[in-house]
């Protein structure tokens, strides 16, 4: 064989295995995937794209399967933990396929656009997209395995009593036990399991997401009912935070229909306890959405020709829950130095490492806020996109002051909303505040106020002002305080379950010779079996309890009368709850004088 | 000749000894390679070991007990946390204020077999038994031991259930409109479709025959839908 034929057979070895890599790089999704298939495309997907994805697995099933997923990002072999994480997981319920594949299809979409999408990019940079198709291994294998089996829902635990299976997405500990939507006969359908994380796949995902450092968001897809489900699943009531819960949800309600014109809804007529969603918004505050895929009639066994319409309809809505976790563009500062960054501060076990409730951002014209008057409040959102953002709804409440503040929570007050175009720079949003005439709860002339902007392209992801950019917050107290005098710190346990809760002044505000007294108060209740179990002596306050936690800040005896002081005082509630117990809180500011003798 | 026909027989032995030792050893194998299945005992459904219950508020604080005092549930349910235990156990327990009490076992161990389709459900009912499913060719029946033991008495013969998942019936259930779906329905059916429909709520789902009849003994009318296709019953 002479030098020139060798070299046109390589060149034609060479055609066909790049033709075998086109054919390798689109994934089919005329057929439903089998097992091996789906989880041989997700690694090939991994491996034909290692510079952005890679395999991971959060755990072993119940049979030992193990729960595998694919990482993208840049430089995806570090855990940073500066980026933001977003989870995606499938096929809890064995038998909905389509969600597997919706997963799939993302993983595809995502690192086949990578290089060619600069916008898209530029927010996958900022995160760490963890994409997990199937969440139940054990049932997804058995559903496959047989005609017989194809409507298998549960995991495949042997419950020892000639029954197998538990079903999952009712096995998580918030509100675990409920007969709303879930069973406690071992044969049913909605078996919740003998306990609360009794199963593998429950407690996998659960210790994944808590181990992410930045977590945004939680997006756990089934099928067939054509809804967009968030927080409360156990419950008919609203959840707290429901005004940022509801407009995430409409949005990806509009995404879809715009694509081939199916509007979902957002509700499914019934209750489920022990859910996914209500845990990683009970105990996180994460944003928690179960997005009901299409079936078109099809039930729980649709036919393939379903899946491409499918994929195509939910991809935007996905697309932009990655804008929204990764990309910021429209925001309003937490501090003075505050960057934008998410979050702008965390906890260091005795205070928080800004003071994110002292928004420049957020004003009125007279400060301090004149008791009963009208005040001219502003806000001012920029916007980092180089042009006009339309339709952006600014918010503004007011609320007691507490240092387990959201925003919005279910006892703020509107102050106002505007729908405004905002031009790329800095905008100032107008509202008139009504200062209440007489003191808040804990009987001082206190308020904060709270800013949220929300776009289609931009929105909040939780209720916490110090985890998303688009909220704001700030302290206004109406009359200074004496030193020497006793202030009175507010707290309110916002969650549904028991928490301690924790108050301390930040050292780093109290200047020179300042002192402060954080008298503990001796609760007359006996502590909960909870609060002993945990070691936790006497801050706890039940569901919906309120408690006033008296400070007392002495300024020096040497210090001229008139000095003052700004002094942060930080708080976070400890939800009495097994595993990993994440702090939620806020703080305020108190400007405090010295007066004759004080 | 005569030593090749001893060798013979020798070899023939042999095999005999290993078919013999073979089904010895894996009797559950050899009934289920047959097409039978296992007989279940009653008896043998109960553990020997005690079981304990104390009070508890909620799964958080059934979780809290397995974290940090190391000892696993085996049920909760209602406020109950039920495991299997012995004084060391229950010590530990008592300064956090539980009070460990011992229980039964048919208290929460039951067990689901199958049986032949008797002419009707009464030799079942007598028992106590709860009849889980009805299928063509068996029932699907769940007891505790003492009901599972009166079944047998009266003569039914109790097997595993066997490999095939049980299909659970589709169901139809019509509320007065206002009625509150979850408080109606509990939590037994896989509710799958809620509608309104001529000023009622029409919730279709998935339902064995325990809880169908539950709800039809709640005086709710629960019909029953042609199955998914590909349904085999």
């Amino acid at each position: 064989m002479n030098k020139f034929c060798k070299i046109a057979i390589l060149l034609g070895l060479w055609s066909i295995s790049a033709s075998l890599f086109e054919v390798r790089a689109s994934i089919d999704f005329t057929e439903f995937h089998t097992p091996v298939q789906m989880d041989n495309e997700l690694t090939n997907l991994a491996a034909t794209h290692s510079s952005i994805a890679q395999i991971f697995t959060i755990g072993n099933s119940v049979e030992g399967r193990p729960i595998r997923g694919i990482k993208i990002t840049n430089n995806v072999a570090i855990d940073d933990p500066a980026k933001g994480d977003l989870v995606f997981i499938g096929t809890q319920h064995a038998r909905e396929w389509m969600a597997a594949e919706m997963e799939l299809f993302l993983a595809e979409y995502l690192v086949t656009h990578y290089a060619t999408d600069l916008n898209l990019q530029a927010c996958m940079n900022n995160l760490q997209i963890w994409i997990i198709p199937v969440a139940n291994p054990d049932g997804y294998v058995f559903s496959a395995a047989s005609p017989a089996n194809r409507l298998w829902r549960k995991n495949r635990r042997n419950n020892m009593d000639g029954t197998f299976g538990v079903d999952i997405n009712r096995n998580f500990s918030y509100q675990w036990g409920l007969d709303s939507g879930s069973s406690p006969v071992s044969s049913d359908e909605t078996y919740r399991g003998p306990f609360a994380f009794s199963e593998p796949e429950a407690v996998h995902l659960r210790d994944f997401v808590q181990s992410r450092h930045n977590p945004k968001a939680i997006v756990s897809y089934h099928s067939p009912a054509e809804v967009v489900l968030r927080p409360w699943r156990y419950v008919n009531t609203l959840a707290p935070g429901e005004p940022t819960l509801q407009y995430v949800v409409q949005d990806m309600i509009n995404r879809i229909a715009a694509v081939h014109g199916r509007t979902y809804g957002t509700s499914l007529g019934y209750n489920s306890s022990g859910s996914t969603l209500d845990y990683f918004w009970g105990e996180m505050r994460l944003m928690a959405l179960t997005p009901e895929l299409r079936s078109n009639a099809g039930g729980f066994d649709p036919p393939p020709s379903e899946i491409i319409p499918n994929n195509e309809e939910n991809l935007p809505a996905a697309l932009a829950l990655i804008k929204d976790a990764g990309c910021r563009t429209l925001w309003i500062k937490d501090y003075g130095g505050d960057t934008g960054v998410e979050p702008s501060a965390v906890w260091l076990g005795d205070h928080w490492s800004h003071a994110f409730w002292t928004s420049p951002d957020v004003w009125t014209d007279v400060d301090p806020p004149p008791a009963g008057g009208t005040v001219p409040l502003h806000v001012r959102v920029h916007n980092d996109k180089p042009v006009t953002q339309h339709s952006c709804i600014v918010r503004a409440y007011y609320t007691d002051p507490r240092v387990s503040l959201e925003f919005p929570n279910p006892g703020a007050v509107l102050i106002g909303e505007q729908t405004v175009d905002l031009p790329s720079g800095d905008t100032t949003v107008d509202f008139s505040w009504h200062v209440p005439s007489g003191t808040n709860i804990w009987g001082e002339h206190h308020w904060c106020v709270g800013a949220l902007v929300y776009h289609p392209d931009d929105k909040p992801l939780t209720n916490q002002i110090q985890r998303t950019s688009n909220i704001g917050g700030r302290n206004f107290q109406t009359v200074e305080v004496e030193a020497g005098g006793n202030l009175f710190v507010g707290i309110t346990n916002l969650l549904d379950v028991p928490a301690e809760f924790i108050v301390k002044v930040d050292p780093k505000s109290l200047p020179p010779g300042w002192r402060v007294e954080i008298p503990e108060v001796q609760k007359a209740r006996k502590p909960s079996r909870k609060a002993l179990l945990l070691h936790v002596q006497n801050n706890v306050l039940s569901p919906g309890e309120s408690f006033a936690q008296p400070i007392r800040i002495v300024a020096p005896k040497n210090m001229r009368r008139g000095s003052a002081a700004d002094i942060n005082i930080s708080g976070v509630l400890l939800p009495l709850v097994p595993g990993k117990r994440v702090p939620m809180g806020n703080g305020y500011t108190f400007r405090v004088t010295k007066r004759k003798g004080s | 000749m005569a030593e090749r026909w001893h060798q013979r027989i020798a070899r023939a032995h042999l095999l005999v000894i290993i078919v013999v030792g073979f089904l010895a050893a894996f009797p559950a194998a050899a009934l289920l390679h047959s097409g039978k299945q296992l007989p279940v005992n009653a008896a043998g459904v109960l553990q020997s070991r005690k079981l304990f219950r104390i009070e508890v508020e909620d799964a958080d604080e059934a979780g809290l007990i397995q974290q940090e005092l190391k000892i696993k549930p085996e049920v909760v349910r209602g406020r109950y946390f039920y495991y299997f235990g012995d004084e060391d156990i229950n010590r530990r327990l008592i300064p956090y204020g539980y009070a460990p009490l011992a229980v039964q076992q048919d208290e929460i161990v039951t067990r689901l077999v199958r049986i032949a389709p008797p002419k009707d459900d009464s030799g079942v009912r007598r028992s106590g038994a709860q009849i889980v499913l009805r299928e063509r060719e068996s029932w699907y029946v769940r007891g505790t031991a003492r009901q599972l033991e009166a079944l047998t008495l009266a003569g039914f013969k109790l097997a595993e259930p066997g490999s095939k998942p049980m299909v659970p019936r589709r169901v139809q259930i019509q509320l007065r409109r206002g009625d509150d779906v979850n408080r109606q329905i509990g939590g037994r059916v896989e509710i799958t479709e809620v509608r309104q429909d001529r000023g009622r709520i029409v919730v279709v789902g998935e339902a064995f025959d325990d809880a169908i009849t539950e709800l039809r003994a709640r005086s709710l009318k629960v019909d029953i839908l042609p199955d998914y296709p590909g349904v085999v019953r």
